[in-house]
């Protein structure tokens, strides 16, 4: 099993095919003759039809190129699975650092967000997300989607902002080229992301005041709002270190720097 | 225990009958003679007592054998409940602890009493009461609070586990167990093959459901949260239909051989038992579903028909020897979608806690049973027997866990970690179901049913306490993220935020599995099914109906108080007032951590946690709601304004009510004109002008604010790009608002006010999620339709 892995992302490398969708083809064209075809087939519908083509989901990314086409595709209609329909996939992968897999992932729900196939998204198709509603944080993630005021996030930007909550992989920190700019699911820009939530006019300092704003809409209404002014002030206070009465970016990692940012800020299945 | 235990016992039968399940009727032919036995024990009784020959009237007389069965069941469900109390009073213990090990403890304890007051006999359930009154409500209450959603993303996965790892464990379990007693040094020569398969199929049933609120706490991942779920779910079934169908052969086998074919037959029955079973419970859901459709005006019958259909669909599964608890189980999800749109928020609670109340009444007497048999002289203990079954429980249920998983991540977008897997396999904990099933072997097909019985208590015992107590820990210990505890309040605060931040994130990743066949489904359903079986005129979204179950009036209370003035945005105090929070002592700078911790909103679980005895009171429905109005109050602000786009409302959606509302309102343009006032003064908010020539600028906002919908971004204006003008508005308004959280301020100038609040509740309703505005809302739908409909909108439609 290890020897073939090797082999695979060797093939991977040359080939420039991602290892995930080799695996997931050499699964079944490899083992197919182990384990006898008779016995396979039936197992492999029932894989099918049990977990369903989503829970599969390492191997759809292959089933655009496998065997399981023709059922696939009919099943997507006229959104392809294919990786060739994403607009300029391979600069947004260099960039986000995505795999392939999960770009493609990413673009179904870009396309099932926008509603009237713009190609684009505006505020409110992401408004139309349920569970954002009740976060309450809801509209400045939105926002943080739209930067500098634009109207339309792309598919491109919408993958770059959720390429900030993409885990750390280890490799990425290890062989990566000191010239290129830092990744962008960095610790730092991990922090920038978090910390442009608070800076709504972007002055590079939360204020006392835009530190109200943010406690205000994440504190119940049980606390009083005497309370959560003093809170506000003790809260810019204890990270202010130049006595500015606001808190500067660098204040914000100062005061963050016992935390596992990098567990924190990633989702798990954004890989 | 002949028939004398079980004649006393009718009574209380018959009460539960009453009180719970009326339609016994229409069950079995078993179940009508039970019925009627009784029905003929309690006749006779008061037969006997009316013809005895009376010498003297008796001022005070006794009779307690007369109450004895309800009155001691009532005493024991009482004495759990109160243990419950005390249980829960404990501030951390209920975290620690899971509830079962109370309520083994309470059985023990009861068991400990009748025992040592050399009391008599107690009732003892037997088959019969056991599968028609005591399990069904227990399956009834997982199926219908089962999380709907998880459960079908991770179908696939959870029936591969919970159906193979049960067959697993009990084949496994059985046959190691066969292989032990034929070592004659243990003295278990005469267990034959098909009793220690027997055992091992319900030594297996494993009910994790048990320590599901003790992980709650470790926010075990939604994966997980299911399979642990579902396994809880499905075993129960699978087990049964695989004890039911080891007894026929038992029997089958004293008096002839099992042939091969015989064993053929069983594996096809095992399939055909459990499809039909589901077959039968989806049909009763969907009819159900459909009952309550129509019951509108006599909604007290609501909870009715759904326990009725549910029992029902039991019942004639049983009745053709399907699977009654899957069939249960497949009526409670089937129908749980419909049912809970269809009935009142009044009989959806009353569901609710009504089933609730059923299942952890069966458990307790369960448990009651158990412990009465754990104290006592009828055990067998057989060290060999008893280690080897503890042992190859365990032994199983890991090589099933790690063997399963192994091969369904291969097939899986996320596969479990082995950290999910220990804890998946260490979540293990036997329940009621193992000791049942145990209890009611059939003492002349097992001569030594005493040992089994001792067995499965021990593993229960085992399992219960020291599992289901350490697993708490272990979770935490697995979980290391957990460990670092907080110091300042911005480390608080921060990663409140971001927490906050990762689940809105994840929201806009959407979830990743299932996509066409849910897609298919969800289509299906619109076309077909919603159509058929929910009443008309509901809103569609899901936001919408979660507004339907929050309650309205509590909201505009919050409204109205002021509580929520969230868009109070005061004006910097000057610097004298940080000079002045210098000096905090580090007891405030504690309290005020505390009261971040305590009341920063949660972040939103996606899996609704669950607990197996204890309905929670819906903390995350409550802050949805305080977000969702706050939310409210900050858009009828900035719409106040004019010059922010209202949330949420759908670019394409097209809004049926503007034509549907009348069109001849008397007094249209006055109030158009005053809302235009409104509008326009409201930020200066100094005089109430009623000029009634003031059309024009309203409807031009009202354009301009259509307009913005897609254009204008709602945050535009705080990133910097805004006119000067709109500042200085802003902070205004803002101070408006502070001072009375909008209503009570606004009351030397009525008319306004009024018409601000039926704009206000117009832009609710387009939301589509009117929980502050709709009551106003209603009465002001006309004039609103009305102005709405000289609104150049309609046009643009």
């Amino acid at each position: 099993m290890k020897s073939r892995s090797a082999d695979l992302s060797r093939v991977s490398s040359i080939a420039g095919i991602p290892t995930q969708v080799l695996q997931t083809q050499c699964f079944f064209h490899v083992k197919q003759p182990s384990l006898g075809a008779s016995r396979l087939c039936p197992l492999q519908l029932f894989w099918a039809v049990a977990f369903g083509p989503g829970a599969t989901g390492r191997r759809r990314p292959g089933g655009g190129r496998g065997g399981r086409r023709p059922r696939r595709s009919s099943a997507m209609g006229s959104r392809s699975s294919h990786a060739a329909r994403i607009p300029d996939v391979d600069s947004i992968r260099r960039e986000t650092g995505f795999s392939q897999a999960s770009l493609i992932r990413l673009y179904h729900r870009f396309q099932a967000l926008d509603r009237n196939e713009k190609g684009y998204l505006s505020r409110v198709d992401l408004q139309q997300i349920g569970a954002l509603a009740v976060n309450p944080l809801g509209d400045r993630i939105i926002d943080s989607f739209f930067p500098d005021g634009s109207l339309r996030v792309d598919f491109p930007g919408f993958v770059r902002v959720l390429a900030h909550f993409r885990p750390v992989d280890d490799e990425d920190n290890g062989n990566r080229d000191p010239k290129e700019p830092e990744p962008l699911n960095s610790r730092m820009n991990k922090l920038r992301f978090a910390f442009q939530l608070y800076d709504l006019d972007r002055d590079g300092k939360i204020s006392r005041h835009e530190m109200l704003q943010v406690l205000r809409l994440m504190v119940g209404v049980q606390v009083t709002e005497e309370q959560l002014e003093s809170i506000t002030d003790r809260t810019v206070q204890e990270a202010d270190e130049d006595g500015d009465g606001a808190v500067s970016f660098l204040e914000f990692t100062k005061s963050l720097e016992k935390m596992n940012i990098e567990q924190k800020m990633s989702i798990r299945i954004l890989k | 225990m002949g028939f004398q235990l079980r004649v006393p016992f009718r009574p209380w039968n018959w009460l539960l009958l009453l009180v719970a399940l009326k339609c016994s009727r229409a069950s079995s032919d078993l179940n009508e003679s039970t019925n009627s036995s009784a029905q003929h024990d309690l006749n006779v009784r008061f037969a006997a007592a009316s013809f005895e020959p009376a010498e003297t009237i008796s001022v005070f007389s006794l009779d307690y054998d007369y109450v004895q069965i309800p009155y001691e069941v009532t005493l024991w469900i009482l004495l759990a409940s109160l243990a419950k109390i005390g249980f829960h009073l404990h501030p951390r213990l209920p975290s620690l602890v899971p509830e079962s090990c109370l309520l083994i403890a309470v059985g023990a304890l009861v068991g400990a009493i009748i025992f040592g007051t050399d009391h008599k006999s107690p009732p003892v359930m037997d088959s019969s009461i056991y599968f028609l009154y005591l399990l069904p409500p227990i399956v009834l209450e997982g199926g219908y609070f089962m999380p709907t959603r998880p459960f079908f993303e991770n179908v696939g996965s959870v029936l591969w586990w919970s159906g193979l790892g049960a067959l697993i464990s009990a084949f496994g379990v059985g046959l190691s167990l066969h292989l032990v007693c034929r070592v004659p040094a243990f003295g278990l020569g005469d267990v034959t093959l098909l009793q220690s398969l027997l055992f091992g199929s319900l030594v297996s049933a494993v009910d994790p459901v048990a320590v599901l609120a003790v992980l709650e706490e470790a926010r075990v991942n939604e994966p997980l949260y299911m399979m642990i779920f579902g396994e809880a779910l499905l075993n129960d079934g699978i087990s049964v239909v695989l004890y039911n169908i080891l007894i026929a052969f038992t029997k089958m086998h004293k008096f002839e051989d099992i042939e091969p074919v015989d064993i053929l037959a069983g594996c096809a029955r095992f399939v055909v038992v459990g499809v039909g079973g589901v077959f039968f419970g989806v049909v009763f859901g969907f009819i159900s579903a459909f009952i309550t459709r129509f019951t509108e005006n006599i909604s007290a019958i609501e909870p009715l028909i759904v326990f009725m259909f549910s029992y029902l669909s039991y019942l004639v599964a049983e009745t053709l020897y399907l699977s009654g608890i899957l069939a249960i189980t497949a009526c409670a999800v089937t129908m749980k979608k419909y049912v809970e749109e269809n009935v009142s928020q009044k009989s959806y609670t009353t569901i609710k806690y009504f089933m609730k109340m059923l299942s952890s009444v069966s458990e307790t007497l369960i448990f009651i049973f158990m412990g009465v048999s754990t104290v006592g002289k009828n055990h067998e203990w057989n060290w060999a027997f008893v280690c080897f079954t503890l042992a190859f429980c365990q032994i199983w249920r890991a090589i099933s866990v790690f063997a399963l998983f192994y091969v369904s991540n291969q097939f899986r977008t996320f596969p479990f970690s082995i950290k999910d897997q220990c804890i998946i396999f260490y979540s293990g904990v036997r329940g009621a179901g193992s000791f049942s099933l145990a209890f009611l072997l059939p003492l002349s097909l097992f001569p030594r049913k005493k040992m089994f019985v001792t067995a499965t208590l021990v593993v229960i015992y085992f399992t219960v306490f020291i599992q289901g107590i350490t697993i708490g820990p272990l979770v935490r210990y697995l979980d290391v993220r957990k460990t670092n505890k907080k110091e300042s309040i911005n480390e608080e605060l921060h990663t409140r935020l971001m927490d906050h931040l990762k689940a809105g994130i994840e929201d806009v990743c959407g979830q990743w599995s299932h996509y066409q066949v849910r897609d298919k489904f969800k289509k299906f359903d619109h076309k077909y099914l919603r159509k058929i079986l929910i009443r008309k005129n509901l809103p569609k979204s899901s936001i919408v109906s979660l507004y339907k179950k929050l309650e309205v009036k509590q909201a505009i209370e919050m409204a109205e108080t002021g509580v929520l003035s969230s868009a109070g945005f005061s004006v910097p105090r000057p610097a004298q007032r940080i000079q002045e929070t210098k000096r905090l002592s580090p007891e405030d700078v504690k309290s005020m951590r505390d009261i971040l911790t305590h009341n920063m909103y949660q972040v939103r679980q996606r899996t609704l946690s669950y607990n197996k005895y204890n309905l929670k009171p819906q903390t995350s429905e409550k802050q949805a709601k305080e977000i969702l109005i706050r939310r409210q109050n900050t858009l009828r602000e900035s719409v106040r304004k004019g010059h922010s786009l209202p949330w949420g409302k759908p670019a394409g959606t097209k809004n049926i009510h503007y034509l549907s509302f009348p069109y001849s309102d008397p007094q249209p343009a006055g109030r158009d004109a005053r809302v235009a006032d409104c509008t326009g003064n409201s930020d200066s908010d100094s005089e109430f002008p009623s000029s009634p020539f003031y059309t024009p600028p309203r409807t031009g906002w009202l354009q301009e604010r259509r307009g913005t919908q897609e254009i204008i971004p709602m945050k535009s204006l705080p990133r910097g790009g805004k006119p000067p003008s709109f500042g200085s508005q802003r902070k205004t308004s803002r101070d408006e608002h502070v001072g009375g959280g909008g209503r009570a301020a606004l009351r030397p100038k009525p008319l306004c006010h009024t018409v601000h609040e039926e704009r206000d509740s117009g832009e609710d309703s387009e939301e589509g999620a009117s929980a502050g505005g709709s009551q106003w809302s209603a009465e002001h739908r006309p004039s609103r339709g009305h102005h709405r409909s000289h609104s150049p909108l309609l046009r643009r439609k």
